[in-house]
C-alpha cells in the first residue's frame, strides 16, 4: 500500500478521528495532530486529485458531495462511527458528510469551514449581496480568470496572499510556489463547490452531533461571517477563536488549534460508540 | 472603503498578514498523477493519506 505508515495508533476500537485537509495542501497538515492524539486512531485521506489519487474530470463542476463520496466508504469501514476534522474546504466537505452521515458522525470540529455558498442566502434577507460575499466573490472570479488563462501561478499567488497576506507568495520558496500553482485548477473547482452547492443553512440546524467551530482572530471577514451564521443554527455547538491565527490557523497555530480539537475529543468521550454498523 | 490586492480583488479594508503558507510540500508531489495505489485510493488514502490499513 502506497500510504505512510500511520505514526500513532490508538486502541483498534476506539472511533477513529478522520481528518480532511484544506485546499492546495495535503494530509500532511495533520502530522502534528496525529502526534496530540496518541490515543485514537487517525485517519487522514486525500480530497479529490491530492497524492496522486485520481484528478477531478472538471467536465461537470465539483460539488460537496463528490468529495463525500469519495470519502465515505472509509467512515462505512468504521462500524463505531467517526469523529470528524477539517479545515477550510476540508472543513465545508466534514460538514456536508455531517450532513449526509448523520448515524456514524460522533462529532465535527472544524475550521473556518469555507461554505461561501452560506453568504448568498444573505442577499436575499438584505435585498443585495453582503460585502463579504462580494470580497470572496472577487477573489473567486479572479482566481478562475488566471487559471483558464494559463495564468496558473498568478492564480495561486492570490489564493496565497488573499489568505496569508500581500508578501506571502514572495515569501515561499520556488518549490513551494510550483505546488501551489499546480493545484490551482483543482482549487479553482474547489471554489465551485463551495459557492454553488447549494445546501441551505437550515440543513446544518439538523445535525444532532456536538459541532465545534474554530476560527482565527484574523481570518477574513467572509470565513468569520460563515462560522458566525453556522454557530447560530448548530443545535449541539461549541465555538472558540483562536487568539493570532488567521484562515491558516491549523498550519501556522498546529499547537493551539490541534489542542482545541483534542480537547473536545476528549469531551465527546462519554459519547458512546455507535452499536452497529448500518 | 476597500483596497485592492490586484486589480481585480477587492479586500475588506483589514490587511492580514499571518506570516507564510506553511503547508508541508515534498517535491514528489509535483509528480504527474498516476504514481498511486488504486486499492489505497478507492478507501480514501493516496500517496500521502495517514492511517491507512495494510
Amino acid at each position: 500500500m502506497s500510504a505512510r505508515p500511520d505514526p500513532a495508533r490508538g486502541a483498534a476500537d476506539a472511533p477513529a478521528v478522520v481528518c480532511l485537509h484544506s485546499s492546495a495542501s495535503s494530509p500532511r497538515q495533520w502530522n502534528a495532530l496525529v502526534q496530540a492524539l496518541p490515543a485514537r486512531r487517525v485517519l487522514a485521506p486525500e480530497l479529490i486529485g491530492y497524492g496522486g489519487t485520481p484528478d477531478w474530470s472538471y467536465e461537470q463542476p465539483l460539488s460537496l458531495d463528490d468529495e463525500a463520496r469519495r470519502i465515505e466508504p472509509l467512515i462505512a469501514a468504521e462500524p463505531g462511527g467517526v469523529h470528524l476534522v477539517g479545515h477550510s474546504f476540508g472543513g465545508a466537505v466534514a460538514l456536508r458528510l455531517a450532513v449526509r452521515n448523520p448515524q456514524r458522525v460522533l462529532s465535527v470540529s472544524v475550521y473556518e469551514p469555507v461554505l461561501f455558498v452560506l453568504l448568498n442566502e444573505l442577499a436575499g434577507e438584505f435585498g443585495m449581496p453582503v460585502p463579504e460575499a462580494l470580497e470572496i466573490t472577487s477573489v473567486r472570479i479572479a482566481i478562475r480568470r488566471a487559471v483558464y488563462s494559463d495564468r496558473s501561478a498568478h492564480a495561486a499567488k492570490l489564493f496565497v496572499e488573499y489568505w496569508s497576506g500581500v508578501g506571502a507568495w514572495d515569501a515561499l520558496d520556488a518549490r513551494r510556489q510550483a505546488a501551489v500553482t499546480a493545484r490551482m485548477r483543482k482549487v479553482d473547482a474547489e471554489f465551485d463547490a463551495a459557492f454553488y452547492n447549494a445546501m441551505p443553512l437550515a440543513a446544518y440546524a439538523r445535525l444532532a452531533m456536538p459541532v465545534q467551530l474554530l476560527w482565527g482572530e484574523h481570518t477574513r471577514r467572509p470565513t468569520r461571517l460563515i462560522t458566525d451564521l453556522l454557530g447560530r443554527v448548530v443545535p449541539d455547538v461549541a465555538r472558540r477563536e483562536l487568539r493570532g491565527a488567521a484562515h491558516l490557523g491549523p498550519i501556522t497555530h498546529a499547537a493551539e488549534v490541534n489542542a482545541a480539537i483534542a480537547g473536545f475529543l476528549d469531551a465527546q468521550r462519554a459519547r458512546a460508540p455507535l452499536a452497529q454498523a448500518a | 472603503m476597500y483596497t485592492a490586492l490586484e486589480d481585480e480583488v477587492f479586500l475588506a479594508p483589514e490587511s492580514i498578514i499571518s506570516g507564510v503558507l506553511a503547508a508541508d510540500f515534498d517535491e514528489d508531489e509535483l509528480d504527474a498523477p498516476g504514481d498511486h495505489d488504486f486499492a489505497a485510493a478507492e478507501m480514501g488514502f493516496g500517496r500521502d493519506g495517514i492511517g491507512a490499513r495494510s
